[in-house]
């Protein structure tokens, strides 16, 4: 008989809660092979193009990835964004208005960048002027943002939204391009955010801002850098929200706010930020999320469910497998071992 | 409990799993031929397209053998619109019906480049749109209401509000002016023209489709209570209601319930989904620009819809006419050998009566545009003149 204060007991507690983190931790990706394995199948089985289809999962999920992997870095200090969807249409409609009236690529982009990282620092100055929470900030912030950027399309476009021309954007539209983009943007996010200060520290002040500040560091500082990481995601988002439609409209990008929040989620990062964040979880939930909603809605047709009613049955399964994702989560952190 | 949960859950995926692939398999046996149509929608809940839906899927589908495949409402989304176009060619729909205009341009691109037939099916291009795709391969054409159709419709609707006379003339209006899209500007504009008013803009006074440069160049698409400027009739706009990003309709709608009832509620469309409850309870008249349904039965009938100028559910068969002949090797050209872009009216019904009659002619299992008529302009010899004149008598 084993006595429970044993160290064969603890190294067997030991073993059981690292088995059950490296479960959980590889449980997203379990989870994102598991859903391209179905998606290929429905989408074969009904004779569909799949590599239609794949292009259409890439072009979906690539703007959502690019926002989501900067907003990471705002959600790891606990606090969460709710105005990206916003910023990316204004910087995009920005875009759209700058080219056409200097027709400069080049200034185009420097114009998307200013805006793109300005609406997010305006976001975190305004937290710290006032002292106000990030995310109420965020909340105002998506008002204002989306009554700009509406009243820019209204005032300057002809009813249907802003055009620019294809060829301006429209080489990037590209599965490959796009790959490609993710990828250096990720790994240049998980370069910052796992091997520099600035993710160790951000992960700190998630975790514990009272301990965080009392070894002196700055909460402010690292929102400020947050905020602008987040806001070359914008960019990246809305540069290649024209490649894909180069029009803008009042309801362009209008979901991507609520859906970072559900992709980070199913990519197995907690809402909570702190210690436990991944950088990758913008690149698993994001396309986890794409491919769960495009499955739903090919079976439910399949049923017999017309696009409408898949579409309303997609959310609110959506929404379930959200809620059974952050319950297994929780599991883990209900452990009584401290995060490490 | 905590057991009992994780049973659960497992006992759901489980579940969600074989149900997937037992209709995955099951549709694998189908192999069925019947030819795929995407139809790209923009609303999906509004009567009109309620009506074109019932009869493409309820009608059509029956008659033809196609299988129309409804993308997601994509709202004023251009990603989205384009998005959920890919995903119909990617469910290997031979032609795509349009009903949604974020970006119709990149629509028509989209299918020249993967060879698949387009058609507009509601409003229609912009003229210098038009001149640059007419003569794209896959681009079959246009039918529907043009700027000056819509501008009529509201002319003719605020031209039969000043002539009431009597007991049913009235001295004031609540206008509802939509969206700033193209359509509700211009219906907006003959309205006011109709009821003799005229609007200022940029220090002018503006009258008839001048309006609609200075609803969109002064007012941002979104006509202004204060530019407009009664005429000699006598009657006088007392409240715009829209539903422009921003402005907020439900609380100048209540303060307009709240207030003195105006002699009645001119609209651009969609009254029926956003206000015909409360005006029906009220018991203010109102007249819209819509389509010829059950609902708007029942709102003439027993509610206060006065006047409906309405597209009518088979509205939509010339277009699926087209695009059944380019399908079957008939790409019909106009006489310039340009894609077709016809006129399309409404029909208007100015009592419960006229709105019986008219809503008869459609409903049932022979609409007005039933197979008979539409066989008359599917077929490989039919003619640009054919279906021009056809949809000219209706």
């Amino acid at each position: 008989m084993v006595n429970a204060n044993s160290p064969v007991s603890a190294s067997a507690s030991i073993n059981k809660y690292k088995v059950k983190s490296i479960a959980i931790a590889i449980l997203p990706l379990a989870a994102l092979a598991f859903l391209f394995g179905l998606f290929c199948i429905v989408v074969t089985a009904n004779d569909y193009n799949l590599e239609l289809y794949l292009t259409n999962v890439i072009n979906r999920g690539t703007v959502l990835v690019l926002v989501a992997t900067g907003a990471i870095f705002i959600y790891t200090l606990g606090s969460f964004d709710i105005s990206l969807g916003a910023s990316t249409l204004l910087c995009a409609t920005v875009g759209v208005l700058t080219y056409n009236s200097t027709q400069n690529v080049f200034l185009t982009v420097l114009v998307m960048f200013a805006i793109g990282v300005g609406c997010s620092l305006l976001s975190s100055l305004l937290a710290s002027v006032f002292r106000i929470p990030v995310f109420v900030t965020t909340v105002a912030m998506m008002s204002v943002l989306s009554a700009i950027a509406s009243q820019l399309i209204i005032s300057n476009g002809s009813g249907n939204g802003l055009s620019l021309p294809k060829t301006v954007f429209g080489p990037l539209d590209s599965p490959w391009i796009k790959i490609a983009v993710i990828a250096v943007w990720v790994l240049l996010c998980a370069f910052l955010f796992d091997f520099t200060k600035i993710g160790r520290r951000e992960k700190f002040l998630g975790a514990n801002p009272f301990c965080a500040k009392l070894t002196g560091i700055s909460m402010y500082k690292y929102a400020i850098i947050a905020f602008v990481m987040a806001g070359l995601g914008v960019v990246l988002g809305a540069i290649f929200t024209l490649s894909y439609s180069p029009t803008v409209n009042t309801g362009t990008a209008s979901s991507i706010g609520m859906d970072i929040l559900v992709a980070i989620v199913f990519g197995g990062m907690p809402i909570s930020g702190g210690p436990r964040s991944k950088i990758y979880a913008s690149l698993i939930g994001g396309f986890s999320y794409v491919l769960l909603n495009l499955t739903l809605n090919i079976v439910l047709r399949m049923a017999g469910v017309d696009s409408q009613g898949s579409q309303g049955i997609t959310q609110i399964i959506s929404a379930m497998v959200f809620l059974a994702v952050v319950y297994v989560a929780s599991m883990n952190y209900r452990a009584k071992n401290l995060p490490r | 409990m905590k057991k009992f949960v994780k049973v659960l859950v497992i006992a759901m995926c489980v579940m969600a799993i074989t149900l997937t692939a037992a209709v995955s398999l099951a549709a694998c046996g189908k192999g069925n031929t019947t030819v795929k149509i995407g139809v790209l929608v923009a609303d999906a809940s509004g009567a009109e397209a309620l009506a074109f839906r019932n009869y493409y899927e309820n009608y059509v589908e029956k008659n033809y053998d196609v299988d129309f495949v409804y993308s997601e409402e994509v709202g004023s989304d251009a990603t989205k619109e384009m998005a959920e176009l890919d995903k119909l060619l990617a469910e290997n729909c031979k032609a795509i019906i349009s009903f949604a205009s974020c970006d119709r341009p990149a629509q028509i691109e989209k299918c020249e480049s993967s060879k698949v037939y387009y058609a507009v099916a509601t409003g229609t291009l912009k003229d210098e749109e038009y001149a640059e795709y007419k003569t794209k391969e896959y681009f079959v054409g246009q039918v529907g209401p043009s700027t000056f159709t819509e501008y009529n419709v509201g002319l003719a609707m605020g031209q039969y509000y000043k002539s009431l006379t009597g007991d049913n003339a009235i001295h004031s209006v609540a206008l509802y002016v939509g969206f700033p899209a193209p359509e509700h500007v211009a219906r907006t504009a003959g309205i006011l023209t109709g009821l003799g008013m005229t609007y200022s803009a940029f220090g002018q006074s503006l009258s008839g489709m001048d309006i609609v440069g200075g609803i969109y160049g002064q007012d941002n698409g979104t006509a202004n209570l204060n530019n407009i400027q009664p005429g000699d009739s006598g009657i006088t706009v007392t409240t715009v209601l829209s539903m422009a990003p921003g402005a907020g309709l439900d609380e100048p709608l209540q303060a307009m319930l709240a207030g003195t009832a105006p002699d009645a509620l001119l609209g651009v469309g969609m009254v029926s989904v956003f206000m015909a409850a409360q005006l029906n309870q009220k018991q203010i008249p109102y007249a819209d620009v819509d389509a010829f349904t059950a609902a708007n039965k029942t709102n003439f009938e027993s509610g206060s819809m006065r006047y409906l100028a309405g597209k009518y559910g088979s509205s939509v068969g010339p277009v699926f006419a087209l695009i059944m002949n380019a399908l079957n090797g008939n790409v019909i050209r106009d006489a310039d050998g340009n894609a077709v872009s016809l006129d399309q009216g409404y029909m208007v019904a100015k009592s419960a009566e006229e709105y019986a009659t008219n809503y008869a002619k459609e409903s049932g299992d022979s609409p007005i545009y039933n197979k008979e008529v539409l066989d008359t302009v599917i077929g490989a010899d039919v003619t640009y003149q054919q279906i021009a004149d056809l949809v000219a008598s209706k």
